[in-house]
């Protein structure tokens, strides 16, 4: 008896289990012989393996496509090994993460060879900017705290809100749309909605609550902030593209969105949000600590540590507080805070689970190149943050799956330049 | 904070702006209401139904009062075998559009999604041509199908309130193709117990509180008994004493076994029975028994 991934599955397999989804609705019954219709049922329930009679192959991964190139297969293989170099490798959760992360890397690598261009620039890092002089000590968190942080956000997120804003014909749904897209505003208005103004005697951590409470006719206003589009066109190019930075957050609050929906959470649009705005307080460590950063970087790709890991020492503390604080002091719900401040660390969280879903949606972001927050290798995912999910590791096939069509129709959608 | 201020322009006419788009809210807000109120209202008779077909009609009807979609269609889940089946899709031209759309969301995992996530989720067609509505048709026990609306990428956004009325007439559409299916399978139940009573090689009768036939099958004809008529018509004149106490004692609920009955047959010989029976109530008032006659 064996357990295999559904990408695994092919027609003509014998059940030795019945299959049942996640509310206990049988869908195929044990000694079935699978064929296409009832894989078309496993994937419309969502499942994802199946017990089926043979050799227990001991991962639940597909095996290596014949379309991919022997030579492309292993260097993705060498480039996974290395990112994943701080995870354990025995986890069943890492496993099944790496297998995953080198065939898509794989697929990636044969797609561009078969247009003409260099499947290793695929893995090939950006060359280590070195800095100028030595690194300014650390800074104390509440320094960066006292000031009223302005963030900034991208013009075309702008324009694309103003349109929307003006015309007549629009909803609140509109509006919300365009701004779910736009870390820097989801923050903004969530600030605003959250502030001492409105009153509200229950904190709003979604947008489309915000955008009702707001009213579109405020959020002009946010929006034509010019100090907000000029705010981030300081951040160098070297410390991080906005296009990745914006990927990763995408990638990252959809995939805690999609793992939420399987845990069946319910008002899954918070963890898009906190996923939007988890790793906030990087960009605010650009903007305003662009030397120490650079310093960061260096020593984190040198030395082949996690930038996260590193950030204590140079920054004199890590993004994730610092985020978890700046959502504190603008009054956002707690539930986010907290999310924010321990996608690092879940197992401190109070509802450890809800932290859990952030930590492996950023580790999942992170191990399939969706983008970058500065991060090279993938950040550690261990045992007991995994099994907070208590979900099959198969679960992270589909992720995947769905963050490949659902990011780059977002990325696309919203045409960021950068 | 400066940035509240910014946001809340405090002049006259930023006032009186306000206070019509609330007003204009407020009037919106009641007729949503009603209408949300009336959107469980089938005017098809669902006991009478032999498919849901009619009722995805009339939710389709419903939906179009509140959104302008370009085609609908519902997916309703085979119990069988658990696929999703294009159950209707309206206008007709649609239909291999959509079975392709859905085939690709199945594909990359968003039909799944859709099926967790109780509220409509919105993604655009391969072509980028159009937005998809995706919403489940679920009750609180089970999923019962999909709703797949496609609207022109032109087409404005559903507002949250819009969303909201659509999530109701589809849990009022999923509730009702719920009660159509229990229906379904109640009279499916009876026929498939009728059958079985009619395939048996001995004599079987169903009988009303009073003794009369309601059902015989093929063997019970044998012994005269048919449907329409009266048990006691068919009892020997010293039998009918026995009957009626054995009647009485199903009428309390007990049910009877063994017991030894003359009947007629049609020339006014005897015909020995050994009778066993069974009473059920469909209401309190409403009395059937069932018996089994078996020749002595």
């Amino acid at each position: 008896m064996g357990t295999l991934a559904l990408s695994a599955l092919k027609p003509g397999m014998r059940l030795s289990a019945d299959v049942l989804d996640r509310n206990g609705r049988k869908l195929l019954s044990c000694g079935d012989v699978l064929t296409e219709q009832s894989l078309r049922v496993l994937k419309i329930w969502g499942v994802t393996e199946a017990q089926v009679e043979g050799p227990d192959t001991g991962d639940t991964s597909s095996s290596v496509p014949d379309e991919i190139p022997a030579d492309l297969y292993e260097a993705a293989l060498a480039d996974t090994g290395h990112r994943f170099r701080h995870n354990d490798a025995s986890l069943p959760v890492i496993k099944e993460l790496r297998n995953l992360a080198t065939l898509h890397l794989a697929r990636r690598m044969t797609a561009l060879r078969a247009t003409g261009g260099d499947p290793l620039s695929l893995v090939r890092p950006a060359p280590v900017v070195q800095p100028d002089g030595p690194c300014p000590p650390p800074m104390e968190v509440q320094t960066l705290l006292r000031d009223d942080v302005k963030l900034g956000s991208l013009p075309s997120v702008f324009h694309k809100l103003v349109e929307v804003v003006n015309d007549s014909r629009s909803s609140a749904t509109d509006v919300a749309e365009v701004i779910a897209n736009d870390t820097d505003l989801v923050a903004r208005l969530l600030r605003v909605v959250n502030s001492p103004f409105y009153g509200m005697t229950a904190k709003v951590d979604t947008i489309s609550r915000a955008v009702t409470v707001v009213g579109s006719n405020q959020l002009v206003s946010l929006a034509m902030g010019i100090s907000l589009v000029a705010s981030f066109k300081g951040i160098p190019e070297h410390l991080v593209s906005m296009r990745n930075f914006w990927e990763h957050s995408i990638a990252c609050g959809m995939a805690a969105r999609i793992l939420a929906s399987y845990r069946r959470i319910s008002n899954t649009e918070r963890f898009f949000v906190a996923g939007i705005l988890h790793d906030i307080g990087r960009l605010i460590m650009f903007k305003l600590m662009p030397v120490h950063s650079t310093h960061l970087f260096h020593t984190a790709y040198s030395e082949n540590r996690i930038v996260q890991q590193c950030e204590k020492d140079i920054m004199g503390f890590t993004h994730d507080r610092l985020g978890g604080l700046l959502l504190k002091a603008w009054r956002c719900p707690v539930s986010l805070e907290k999310n924010v401040r321990y996608h690092h660390l879940p197992g401190m969280a109070p509802t450890v689970q809800e932290a859990a879903i952030m930590c492996v949606a950023d580790v999942t972001a992170n191990a399939f190149r969706f983008g970058s927050s500065g991060e090279r290798l993938v950040p550690v995912l261990t045992r007991e943050t995994w099994e907070c999910l208590e979900l099959p590791v198969s679960v992270l096939g589909q992720v995947v799956l769905q963050l490949d069509y659902q990011v780059a129709e977002i990325v696309r959608l919203m045409n960021v330049d950068g | 904070m400066s940035m509240d201020n910014a946001a809340h322009p405090t002049g006259t006419h930023s006032l009186e702006q306000r206070l019509r788009h609330l007003e204009e809210q407020a009037r919106f807000t009641l007729d949503v209401l009603e209408m949300a109120s009336t959107l469980g209202d089938f005017q098809t008779c669902i006991n009478k139904l032999h498919e849901p077909t009619a009722l995805l009609e009339e939710t389709i009807l419903r939906i179009g009062e509140l959104v302008h979609f370009s085609a609908s269609a519902f997916y309703l889940v085979d119990e069988n075998s658990s696929d999703f089946a294009l159950s209707l899709c309206s206008p007709v031209m649609f239909r291999d559009m959509l079975d392709a759309e859905v085939q690709h969301l199945i594909d990359n995992g968003v039909f799944a999604l859709a099926v967790r996530e109780n509220r409509p989720v919105t993604v655009y067609s391969r072509d980028n041509m159009y937005r998809l509505v995706l919403h489940v048709l679920a009750t609180s026990s089970r999923t019962r199908g999909m709703f797949v609306g496609v609207m022109s990428k032109g087409e404005r956004n559903l507002s949250g309130i819009l969303m909201s009325l659509l999530s109701i007439v589809l849990k009022h559409c999923a509730n009702a193709i719920e009660s159509f299916e229990l229906y379904r399978l109640f009279r499916q139940g009876d026929r498939d117990q009728y059958q079985f009573a009619e395939s048996l090689p001995l004599p079987v009768v169903e009988l009303s509180g009073t003794g009369e036939v309601l059902f015989a099958n093929a063997a019970a004809e044998t012994l005269t008994l048919k449907q329409g008529g009266t048990l006691f018509s068919r009892v020997a004149p010293r039998s009918q004493s026995a009957v009626r106490s054995w009647m009485v004692s199903c009428a309390g609920g007990e049910p009877v076994g063994e017991v030894a009955v003359e009947l007629l047959d049609e020339q006014g010989g005897a015909l020995a029975v050994v009778l066993h029976a069974t009473p059920w109530r469909t209401s309190a008032t409403d009395l059937r028994i069932r018996c089994i006659l078996v020749p002595a």
